[in-house]
């Protein structure tokens, strides 16, 4: 199942749905919170761990989608399950569009809830551990001097090192040099590490 | 040479083409490889003399490839050279010669002097000097020895790193210089070096101990002062357990004068923007600079050989024909020809040939200048048609302003005329308001309190269709009965002293209801203390009535449709209010069973469930009981209604519904019988929601077998009965009963509650709602309700 140190947010306005959907999740070993608005769950601080929002639709002062929508406009990607009282279509479209990872409908039945809460919290721990890949990769890059950045940039094309000895207008030793510099200040054990790696970091092709 | 000797390239094939095509035309026999496993069986196939192999394959290492060539037994005799990339890396060096290169080269230095390199490299192997010889392929040093005209030194180097007097020279060393043998073999290296290149020794002798050979260049000083350019290639040895330097020089002033004004020309050659091609007597190309691929877009590789018709395609043979003698009258010819790229765009030259002679005086080719001015074309082009386009323009704009200033003396006669037409309907309208709209009138009141008419206006015959006898006569029996309080009520105001206006309805001679507003005034006497007339106008609003009546219909219409469709609605929003406590209700009864499958359940906790259930349980109980009040309360809207006429409104809001679903409807409907007493519109939500149930319930039948029947007729003596059957799923007879309870759904998206609501609709007029099986296939569903008479308004 789910990490353990993640956290699920129920944000309902309804005090009974609330206490049983945090029993529910309880019961199923996961930790849990409540909030009675999307007010009182912006202004928590949460920590910095796998997590998934279950987000009421309609609720009195800003709504589900409000919520959603101010999470995304603060960069926040907690992954959202939408429950609703009535499943509109236009409703779901809406919030689907913006990314919710699923959109349910009241009353919902405990498997698909909890199966729901486990995709949000995999594909968020997903792309925190890519996040969290970057941000090495990232550090490591900034340890590189400019030229060697360049012939980063040139040996994640595949060309010969003669080739980059000749665009860059310097010799093959150098090239040489500089390209074990990269390996070992990126941690690449192979060429191929180094590609994956200028692929993760976006890095742009060299120019002409 | 007796036999032909072999040579394998190892290269990227465009690298070495030149020195492939040098070699061959020296007579050595070469083979060209790509990569090192080509290298390898190619090696093993010809046992060539030499392989000159590049530092980086794309498929190999090449210390490996020089390992395995060394392991093949054939190619024991084999000179492997191996070339650098750029310039020797004193590692590289190292790895390569461990591996079993015999000779290691900057690629710059050999390109340089190519045959000479080759010369060397293989004359190491066929005149060794002795005492070296036999060492020499095992210690993997390289060979180079005496060939042409080189000069050649052999010196120690001493263990603390500083250089011994020669040990050797050889004829060609002791010309260049100016000194004897003798003097030389007192001398030392240092002694023949300027000041300067004496301060690069140390770090020269570093390197050639790291590598073991070293390719530079000095310039030695001669007995004479002169200096002399040398470049040198040394390698260190060992002789008897002592290092030793061979260093073989060339004099390369010759070569650096000739590379100096070659680079030069080639540089002017190069930078000259202009396409310079040059060609054979037979118009193959052997020149192309790289003006000529700016201009052409071919590489000169791709073009050497090749003759420049491919540039000119448009090129007419003749023409070509008659430029040529042209030009072998010496005479040089100029001419703007349309070339093409290749990239297939258009190119324009402006190409200058003249004929090129060798030193005999005969013709050995063609030199051809093209200067790219396709731009310059294009720009006039462009002018041309800018010229073009600023002529056509101002004609058209002139054109345009006739056409507008035609359009505006129309649209100033249009609008005069608009302004006439206008003036004359305002004026008529004024005229036919005047005449025909309003009627004015003058009554006096009579001592009696009898009314006499003093003036009326002859819009009154208008009208009403009276004179004004007629009128007076009929009295108020004019006006509409229901309206007679009205009347008096503006009587009474006006005998009261109020100005007053009243909208009410007569009934004209020709017996047409028109509605009236008659404006009226009391008219007091001299003293201002009694009433003694009243005057008034009258307009005939019928119109004006009758637009917002049907104004008031059309939107009672749709607010009706609305609410008949509304059902749904009310579901949608009962749906809302219930979902939260049965949502509660579910999560709480799903995490109880989780808690209740633990080894040690909390029963406290399920305790805790428990209550919180009971208690959305009553939550969801008192939405129903609210909705149901909400319903039975006296909100109905009692009226007489026709229960025939009931059902036939329903069917034609359902029409389309029936129609889209191919459902055929057959009435059953009693002709005479009594009306009943009821909210119309909930009727109608009842009746539709049979019917579109009914419609949905033949979904899984034949399109064409979808039979929906509605009946009507007497039930019992007191009740209507209304029944709406079809042919379509049907459901088991013991449920019948569960249909009508709450959230009971046979349908996929149901909720539940159309027929709860329906029979707690019924059952508030007096009725009965209930469903019965077919005989055969399908339900039929009951409505009565009580007759008229019986029924409690």
């Amino acid at each position: 199942m789910t990490d353990a140190s993640a956290t699920v947010y129920v944000v309902d306005d309804d005090p009974s749905v609330r206490t049983a959907l945090q029993r529910l999740v309880a019961a199923a070993g996961l930790r849990v919170e409540t909030f009675p608005s999307a007010n009182a769950f912006l202004e928590h601080q949460r920590p910095d761990a796998p997590e998934c929002l279950l987000l009421d639709v309609r609720m009195p002062g800003p709504d589900g989608l409000d919520l959603q929508e101010q999470l995304g406009e603060a960069g926040i990607d907690i992954p959202i399950v939408f429950l609703t009282g009535f499943g509109d279509v236009p409703t779901s479209v809406e919030a689907m569009k913006a990314g919710a990872v699923d959109f349910l409908t009241k009353p919902v039945d405990d498997d698909e809830l909890l199966e729901a809460i486990d995709r949000a919290i995999t594909q968020h721990s997903q792309i925190r551990r890519e996040q969290q890949e970057i941000a090495t990769l990232q550090a490591r890059y900034e340890t590189l001097t400019p030229r060697q950045r360049e012939v980063f940039a040139y040996v994640v094309t595949g060309m010969l090192n003669k080739q980059i000895a000749r665009e860059l207008n310097v010799t093959v030793t150098t090239i040489k040099s500089h390209r074990a510099q990269v390996m070992r200040k990126m941690e690449a054990e192979s060429l191929a590490d180094l590609v994956r790696f200028a692929e993760r970091l976006d890095l742009e092709s060299p120019t002409e | 040479m007796s036999t032909i000797i072999k040579i394998l390239l190892v290269d990227e094939p465009t690298l070495l083409q030149d020195v492939s095509a040098v070699l061959q035309s020296e007579g050595y026999a070469v083979t060209e490889a790509s990569t090192g496993q080509d290298a390898l069986r190619r090696a093993e196939e010809l046992f060539p003399d030499l392989i000159l192999l590049d530092e980086e394959l794309p498929d190999m290492d090449s210390a490996e490839v020089c390992r395995r060539l060394r392991a093949i037994p054939t190619l024991e005799e084999t000179v492997v050279v191996l070339l650098s990339g750029a310039d020797t890396g004193a590692g590289d060096q190292g790895d390569a010669l461990a591996a079993g290169a015999d000779v290691y080269l900057a690629r710059p230095a050999f390109h340089r002097d190519s045959l000479a390199w080759i010369g060397a490299c293989l004359g190491s192997t066929q005149h060794l000097p002795a005492g070296v010889a036999q060492r020499g392929r095992e210690r993997r040093y390289p060979l180079l020895l005496n060939v042409a005209n080189d000069l050649i030194f052999c010196h120690e180097l001493t263990t603390d790193g500083s250089l011994g007097t020669f040990t050797e020279v050889n004829e060609s060393a002791c010309q260049v210089l100016g000194y004897s043998r003798e003097e030389l073999l007192q001398m030392s290296p240092a002694d023949l070096l300027t000041a300067v290149d004496r301060q690069r020794i140390p770090r020269a002798v570093r390197e050639l101990r790291a590598s073991g050979t070293l390719l530079f260049e000095r310039k030695l000083v001669t007995k004479a002062g002169d200096r002399v350019p040398v470049e040198f290639h040394s390698s260190v040895f060992e002789v008897d357990g002592r290092l030793r330097v061979l260093s073989v020089g060339r004099d390369i002033s010759a070569r650096k004068q000739a590379q100096a004004q070659f680079r030069f020309q080639s540089q002017i050659l190069r930078n000259v923007r202009d396409s310079i091609i040059v060609t054979d007597v037979d118009w193959n190309i052997t020149y192309w600079n790289q003006g000529a691929t700016a201009v052409f877009g071919y590489e000169a590789d791709e073009m050497i050989g090749k003759t420049p018709a491919v540039l000119y395609p448009t090129l007419n043979p003749d023409d070509l024909a008659e430029d040529i003698q042209h030009i072998l009258e010496r005479r040089e010819y100029r001419d703007r020809w349309k070339g093409r790229h290749k990239d297939g765009s258009v190119v324009w030259v402006d190409i200058r040939t003249t004929p090129m002679y060798d030193d005999g005086g005969n013709l050995a080719g063609f030199i051809g200048v093209a200067k790219d001015i396709t731009e310059r074309v294009h720009a006039e082009e462009a002018l041309r048609e800018a010229n073009g386009e600023l002529e056509r323009r101002v004609e058209e704009q002139t054109a345009e302003l006739q056409e507008a200033n035609e359009r505006l003396r129309m649209e100033i006669a249009e609008r005069k005329q608009t302004e006439q037409t206008l003036r004359k309907s305002e004026e008529r309208f004024r005229i036919v308001s005047e005449l025909t709209s309003d009627f004015a009138y003058s009554i006096r009141l009579q001592a009696d309190e009898s009314i006499e008419f003093e003036w009326v206006t002859q819009a009154l015959t208008d009208i009403t269709g009276y004179t004004l006898e007629e009128l007076e006569h009929a009295g108020r029996d004019v006006v509409h009965p229901d309206d007679f309080p009205i009347i008096d009520r503006h009587r009474a105001a006006l005998f009261s002293g109020e100005e007053v206006t009243s909208q009410y309805r007569i009934r004209t001679k020709s017996d047409e209801i028109r509605w009236l507003e008659d404006h009226g005034k009391p008219v007091w006497d001299e003293r201002g203390e009694q009433i003694i007339g009243i005057i008034g106008a009258v307009r005939d609003i019928t119109e004006r009535r009758q637009a917002k009546e049907e104004v008031r219909r059309q939107r009672e219409e749709l607010a009706h449709v609305m609410r008949v469709a509304s059902l749904g609605e009310l579901s949608a929003s009962l749906a809302h209010e219930l979902n939260q406590p049965l949502t509660a209700i579910l999560s709480n009864a799903q995490a109880a069973q989780r808690f209740l499958a633990e080894d040690q359940p909390d029963l406290a906790e399920t305790g805790a469930i428990l209550s919180d259930i009971v208690e959305d349980s009553r939550r969801a109980g008192d939405v129903i009981r609210r909705m149901r009040r909400h319903l039975q309360r006296g909100d109905l809207q009692r009226e007489v209604l026709d229960v025939n006429e009931l059902l036939r409104g329903v069917m034609s809001l359902i029409r389309n519904e029936a129609a889209a679903n191919d459902v055929s409807v057959e009435y059953g409907l009693a002709d005479d019988f009594p009306p009943v007493a009821g909210d119309r519109t909930q009727l109608q939500q009842v009746l539709m929601n049979l019917v579109l149930n009914a419609i949905e319930a033949m979904h899984e039948m034949e399109p064409g077998a979808r039979r929906l029947v509605v009946r009507s007729g007497v039930h019992e003596s007191d009740m209507i009965e209304i029944a709406i059957q079809d042919n379509g799923v049907g459901i088991e007879a013991d449920v019948t009963e569960q249909l009508f309870e709450p959230f009971y759904t046979t349908k996929a998206d149901g909720i539940g509650m159309g027929l709860a609501i329906s029979q707690s609709i019924v059952r508030a007029h007096g009725g009965r709602l209930w469903a019965t099986p077919n005989s055969e296939q399908g339900m039929t569903f009951h409505v009565t309700l009580p007759v008229h008479e019986k029924a409690a308004l």
